[in-house]
């Protein structure tokens, strides 16, 4: 008895800890991997986590409190902007693309597809109850030959979407009205 | 019973008033050392400015010429702020920014010759990489042409705790790495003054 008892309670503890790392992130957190600078390349990283967005939230309160409350309300803002020299653009072409199928294949919504001349956008929701997400993400493969991916996580609103791609500068969310979509 | 008439006087007191030298003169080399020290952490900088400043210099192939390099630590700035509390007609927002910086470090150089690409993109990789082994992540990278930006906070760094921040910046021809704590709080008391002052303005 005793050792049945010993096994349940190892089982019972594999089992919470097997479940640890779906917690440990929220739903609406994308792991776009590792981005190395590319000589001679374009090579923006931004990666702002919860302490920093209050942070900012608390910064931004007496100016702007609806914006304070938007940004207050995210848990990690990344964004990466790679340049695509000769070496790296197929590499990164396909890793976006392998991106776009893992977001499609994982209860991800996508919300908005351009394929306009070279440009090449993707716009993705993860939704929670109600009229809240739990994450957006953003891919662009532009004319100019840089590739975009964003992804903002946190508790946001429908409505609150096109002040993120304002106050953000994320110009695929600018005009987005999910409402009608 | 007659007591013997060479008894030597008693020497206590010339040894007391040695003792008091000896620990004037001790206290006194404690304070000049402490001087020293803090005279000589003037001129350096903080530890992890310092080591994001060797990364840059190993990836650049020692490129960093020293122009300046200063730091304040708490010591000065709470002589500043006393010294502050004296000098009339200081504007608030003087003794809030005053407030909010803990400690502050600063150096800036200039680059002996250009980079090239590939040393560009060493000095992001060994900066990342040295700031890494202090638990220190990079929240902004920027390489754009000859421009680089990185800025770093510690890893653990949570709600509330006084921000961190170590940064390094050149324009291909000059650096600054620069290193702060700052308290939010005394901040957002500034940030809410001026805002205050505005909207008094508006009324006007």
């Amino acid at each position: 008895m005793k050792f049945k008892v010993r096994h349940l309670v190892a089982a019972a503890s594999a089992a919470f800890l097997s479940l640890l790392p779906l917690h440990a992130e929220s739903p609406g957190y994308v792991d776009f991997g590792h981005f190395d600078a590319e000589e001679g390349e374009t090579f923006v990283q931004v990666d702002l986590n919860g302490a920093l967005l209050k942070l900012a939230a608390a910064f931004a309160r007496h100016e702007e409190p609806a914006v304070a409350d938007l940004i207050g309300s995210l848990e990690r803002v990344r964004v990466n902007v790679l340049g695509l020299g000769r070496e790296g653009r197929e590499s990164t072409r396909a890793r976006v693309a392998a991106l776009r199928t893992q977001l499609d294949g994982a209860g991800w919504t996508r919300v908005v597809t351009v394929q306009d001349g070279n440009d090449d956008v993707a716009v993705f929701i993860k939704q929670a109850a109600g009229d809240a997400l739990h994450g957006v993400v953003v891919t662009v493969l532009s004319s100019d030959n840089e590739a975009v991916l964003v992804n903002v996580v946190g508790d946001i609103d429908l409505d609150q979407i096109a002040e993120l791609g304002e106050r953000l500068n994320i110009e695929p969310l600018r005009e987005l009205n999910l409402r009608e979509v | 019973m007659n007591a013997p008439a060479s008894v030597p006087p008693p020497a206590a007191p010339r040894a007391s008033g040695f003792r008091t030298l000896h620990w004037v003169l001790i206290i006194l080399a404690a304070f000049m050392v402490v001087a020293v020290v803090q005279a000589a952490s003037v001129l350096m900088l903080a530890r992890e400015a310092r080591g994001l400043r060797q990364a840059v210099n190993v990836a650049s192939d020692g490129a960093l010429e020293r122009k300046i390099e200063l730091s304040v630590g708490p010591a000065l700035l709470g002589l500043g702020r006393t010294v502050l509390q004296f000098v009339d007609d200081v504007p608030p927002e003087a003794h809030l920014a005053l407030d909010a910086v803990r400690r502050g470090s600063v150096g800036i150089y200039t680059l002996k010759h250009s980079q090239t690409a590939t040393q560009r993109v060493a000095m992001i990789r060994r900066s990342v990489a040295a700031m890494a082994d202090r638990d220190w992540v990079q929240v902004v990278t920027v390489a754009d042409g000859e421009d680089l930006v990185l800025i770093f906070v510690p890893r653990d760094l949570a709600e509330g705790d006084a921000l961190e921040v170590c940064i390094a910046v050149s324009d291909g021809q000059e650096m600054v790495i620069a290193s702060a704590t700052v308290d939010a709080e005394p901040i957002q008391r500034l940030i809410a003054l001026q805002h205050g002052e505005l909207r008094d303005l508006v009324k006007l």
